[in-house]
C-alpha cells in the first residue's frame, strides 16, 4: 500500500468491511431459502458470497492491527502523539476492538466505519487540554464516540436493522479504552488476550461505571481506577 | 493431604516482579494465577476443569471491592488481615462459581475432597496458597494447614453451610489454616482494639456451623 494516497486508505478499510458484512448477511438472508432453489443457482449464489467473504477477510486493507498502531493509540490518550497523527492508528485500533468486543457479545455484528472513528476521535482529542491526563482523554472519547455514527446496519440489507445499540456500544467502548490505558510493562504482552480481559473486567464492573457514563469527571476517575487494577 | 495443598505456593503461581500482596490486586496476575492452582490440581487429580473468564473477572471485582472496604489502617492489624483477605476471596469465588469440573476419573474416591467437591477443593487450595505466600513473603510466617482440611466430614459441612451462607467461607479457611473461626460474625473484620475491647465485655459463645461439633 505504499503508493496509496493516506487520505483512501480508511474509506477503502470501510469498504472491505462493508464487503464482509454484505457477505454474511447475505448468506444468513439466503439460508432458509436455500433449499428450495435449482442446485447450480444455490452454488452459484453461495460461490458468489463466499468469494465476497474471502475478499474482504483476505484484503490488505483489513488486518489485525499491528503493534506499532497499538502503541501510536497508547501514545495519542496519553498525550505524548498529536491527533493529527494519532487518530488515525487509534481508529484502526478501536475498529477492531468494537468488532471483536461486539462479536464477544454475542450480536450480529454491526458495520463499523474507521473513518468515522478517526473524525470523530480526531475531534475529541482536539478538544483535550494539554495537561488531560490520559483517563480524561479517555472518557472525553467515550463520550464523543458513543454519540458519533461509528458503527451502525449497513444501508439496503433487511437484517440487523437501525444504528448499533447504546448499551453495547457503551460496554465495548470503555473495554477498548481500559485495554489502551492499561499498564504494558511486559514487551510480551498478548493484545487479544490482554482486550478480552478488559471486556470481561467491564463486565463484570459495569454495574459501577454506567452511573457515572454521563459525567466524564466521574467517568475517568473510575476509569484511572480500573486500569490500575488491570 | 494432596500436595496441591502442601506444595511451595511460589513454585505454582506466575513469577511477578511485586510482592503477592500486591500482584493479587491485578486481574492479569489473579487470573494467571487462578488458572496455574487449576492446571495443578488437574494435572496431580485427574479432574478436568472449565473456567469461565467473565466469572473469574467478576469474582476479582467483587474481592477486591469487599477487601478495600475493610482495610484496616493500623499496622498491627496488616497480620491478620491477611487471612481474612484470604477469606473473603473464598467467600467470592464460593459465589461466583467460575470453575466447572467436566471429569473426574471413574474410580475415584468420593470422600477425597479433591473428588467430593472438585471446585470447592481448588478455590480452598487457591485461597491457601495466596494466604502462605503473602504471609511468608510480607511476615515471615509459615502457614499451619490442619488435619480438618482431609476430612470428609469437615468437607461436607463445609459445602452445606457455605451453600446457605457464603460468609461462613471465611471462617471455614481461618479453620483450615489452624486459626480460630469467627462463626457469628465472619464478614466483619475485627481489627485489634475492637477484638481486644469486646473480650473484656461478653463472654465468647463461639457456636460452630452444623455438622461441625
Amino acid at each position: 500500500m505504499g503508493l496509496m494516497p493516506s487520505a483512501l486508505v480508511l474509506p477503502l478499510r470501510d469498504a472491505a468491511r462493508g464487503v464482509g458484512t454484505f457477505a454474511s448477511r447475505s448468506r444468513r438472508l439466503l439460508g432458509p431459502s436455500a433449499a428450495h432453489l435449482p442446485d447450480p443457482l444455490r452454488d452459484l449464489a453461495r460461490r458468489v458470497i463466499d468469494g465476497a467473504r474471502r475478499a474482504s477477510e483476505h484484503s490488505p486493507f483489513r488486518r489485525h492491527p499491528a503493534a506499532s498502531d497499538i502503541a501510536a493509540a497508547c501514545d495519542v490518550l496519553a498525550g505524548t502523539l498529536s491527533p493529527a497523527r494519532g487518530a488515525r492508528p487509534l481508529a484502526a485500533v478501536l475498529a477492531f476492538a468494537l468488532e471483536t468486543g461486539l462479536r464477544v457479545e454475542g450480536r450480529s455484528v454491526p458495520l463499523v466505519s474507521e473513518t468515522v472513528l478517526a473524525l470523530a476521535a480526531g475531534d475529541a482529542l482536539r478538544a483535550a487540554g494539554e495537561d488531560t491526563d490520559a483517563p480524561m482523554r479517555a472518557a472525553m472519547l467515550i463520550a464523543r464516540l458513543v454519540d458519533a455514527p461509528v458503527a451502525g446496519a449497513m444501508p439496503g440489507m433487511p437484517l440487523g436493522l437501525g444504528t448499533a445499540e447504546r448499551g453495547p456500544m457503551e460496554h465495548v467502548l470503555v473495554a477498548a479504552l481500559l485495554w489502551l490505558l492499561a499498564e504494558r510493562a511486559d514487551p510480551s504482552t498478548d493484545e487479544d488476550e490482554l482486550l478480552a480481559l478488559c471486556l470481561s473486567l467491564t463486565e463484570a464492573a459495569f454495574g459501577e461505571i454506567a452511573p457515572v457514563l454521563g459525567d466524564p469527571e466521574a467517568l475517568s476517575a473510575e476509569l484511572h481506577r480500573l486500569a490500575d487494577v488491570i | 493431604m494432596n500436595t496441591a495443598l502442601s506444595a511451595p505456593a511460589a513454585a505454582i503461581f506466575p513469577e511477578s516482579g511485586l510482592p503477592v500482596r500486591k500482584s493479587v490486586r491485578r486481574l492479569r496476575w489473579f487470573i494467571a494465577a487462578f488458572e496455574h492452582q487449576v492446571d495443578e490440581i488437574a494435572a496431580e487429580t485427574g479432574n478436568a476443569y472449565e473456567i469461565n473468564r467473565n466469572r473469574l473477572a467478576a469474582t476479582f471485582v467483587e474481592w477486591l471491592r469487599a477487601f478495600e472496604a475493610q482495610k484496616p489502617s493500623a499496622d498491627t492489624d496488616r497480620l491478620p488481615y491477611v487471612g481474612f483477605a484470604a477469606g473473603l476471596m473464598l467467600r467470592t469465588l464460593v459465589r461466583q462459581k467460575p470453575l466447572t469440573a467436566t471429569a473426574m476419573p471413574s474410580a475415584c474416591d468420593r470422600s477425597n475432597p479433591a473428588y467430593y467437591w472438585p471446585e470447592g477443593y481448588v478455590y480452598v487450595a487457591f485461597c491457601l496458597n495466596v494466604r502462605a505466600l503473602v504471609l511468608e513473603q510480607d511476615f515471615h510466617e509459615k502457614q499451619a494447614l490442619v488435619p480438618a482440611l482431609s476430612e470428609a466430614r469437615t468437607w461436607w459441612s463445609f459445602r452445606e453451610n457455605v451453600a446457605e451462607d457464603a460468609n461462613l467461607a471465611i471462617a471455614f479457611l481461618d479453620l483450615f489454616a489452624g486459626e480460630e473461626p469467627n462463626w457469628t460474625m465472619p464478614d466483619k473484620f475485627q481489627p485489634g482494639a475492637v477484638r481486644a475491647l469486646a473480650s473484656r465485655f461478653y463472654r465468647q459463645v463461639e457456636k460452630g456451623p452444623k455438622g461441625l461439633s
